[in-house]
């Protein structure tokens, strides 16, 4: 999926190899999945090659939940259009724009550091941080007596937040532009969004916010309006003219 | 035990997903108190990029990073990532904050992941 993931255990009694059977576990899903690969189950899917119910039962999982929440964001959650845009459909496995490819990494980072999670807590961890290239989730504490605390990128200026957050069990994940250029677009238009910059969701299940944020920021302005009334995240969204948009929940995490 | 892993996740089409699972590694260097610290190399999108970090005490007193120059796109994106880079990881040391949520992108995820290895890792 192209991301550094960094995982960190704070418990004494969890052993190392419980984390190197997390990274295993991300590099199984990385090599069925991965659309960057041409032999990745996703791949074969594209192309054409593998039927979604020959698939692996987790790749039929990722592929339901996928539809789930294009139904949930009223289409701007899409796998199958995020296959169709110009800089994944030219990667070996994304199907060359063929009807019914899809790219479901939007949800697949998420997903995987999330079950990454479960290993390590069926391994005795109890406070951890899963860092999958900017979406993550805490459990526990960092340190008796500490809260895990989480700076929000700032858009434009390198080496500074936008907000912190001080977290107990918690997801966040956050959508934007900056650096990049716009790389996500609104599947209706086809057009990137322009004045939303940044948008973070925060919530128990890191999948669904990382797929909320993604979808927030695709509604472009409208999508503060729409994260403000979903019931599982708090949302922060950053508009080009320096305009910050919380909800009460996400004010209530913030301590700067 | 605390345990700190960078790993990279990738797979390019230029590359062969190398998963990098050593922690950041301490090296003797020449000067008494000043060490240096081989970062993974971690492979990103247009090539892989090795981070030395140079320790004094507890302060990171430098940074540097090594890309590849053979094709073009490579250094033309890492040579514009690389003085960013050296800036972000200098300023995370006096961040109290565990990790930076921030959109995926090449060089902004990996800098954030350095950046979270290092403040957890207590340096």
């Amino acid at each position: 999926m192209g991301m550094p993931v960094v995982i960190h255990v704070r418990d004494e009694q969890v052993p190392t190899e419980a984390v190197d059977a997390a990274f295993a576990w991300l590099r199984w899903v990385d090599a069925v999945f991965s659309t960057y690969r041409a032999d990745s189950e996703i791949a074969r899917l594209n192309r054409g090659e593998l039927a979604e119910r020959d698939a692996d039962p987790l790749v039929q999982e990722v592929l339901d939940a996928c539809r789930a929440l294009r139904e949930r964001t009223g289409g701007a959650f899409d796998a199958e259009a995020a296959a169709r845009m110009a800089e994944v459909r030219v990667r070996p496995g994304a199907g060359a724009g063929r009807p019914g490819a899809v790219e479901p990494a939007g949800y697949v980072k998420g997903w995987a550091a999330a079950k990454a999670w479960e290993l390590l807590e069926q391994a005795g961890a109890r406070n951890a941080l899963v860092d999958a290239g900017g979406d993550l989730l805490v459990r526990g504490r960092p340190a008796p007596g500490e809260r895990w605390r989480v700076g929000i990128q700032h858009p434009r200026e390198d080496g500074r937040v936008a907000a912190v957050l001080e977290l107990g069990d918690m997801a966040v994940a956050t959508s934007g532009t900056y650096r990049r250029g716009r790389h996500i677009v609104d599947p209706a238009s086809g057009a990137a969004p322009c004045e939303v910059v940044s948008v973070t969701c925060v919530g128990r299940d890191l999948a669904v916010a990382d797929a909320l944020a993604t979808a927030g920021f695709a509604m472009g302005r409208a999508g503060a309006a729409w994260l403000a009334v979903q019931p599982d995240v708090e949302a922060m969204v950053i508009l080009d003219d320096d305009t910050v948009q919380f909800t009460p929940g996400f004010d209530a995490l913030r301590v700067s | 035990m605390t345990i700190h892993r960078l790993n990279a996740l990738i797979s390019a089409s230029a590359l062969v997903a190398t998963p990098v699972s050593a922690a950041l590694t301490a090296v003797p260097a020449t000067a008494a108190s000043t060490k240096r610290v081989s970062g993974p190399t971690v492979n990103m999108r247009w090539g892989g990029v090795r981070v030395v970090l140079y320790i004094s005490g507890r302060r990171v007193t430098d940074v540097h990073a090594a890309y590849p120059t053979e094709r073009s796109r490579s250094q033309r994106i890492n040579s514009n990532a690389i003085p960013i880079l050296r800036t972000e990881v200098l300023r995370a040391q006096s961040s109290r904050i565990n990790a930076v949520s921030g959109a995926t992108d090449t060089s902004g995820a990996y800098k954030r992941s350095l950046a979270t290895a290092l403040r957890t890792a207590g340096i």
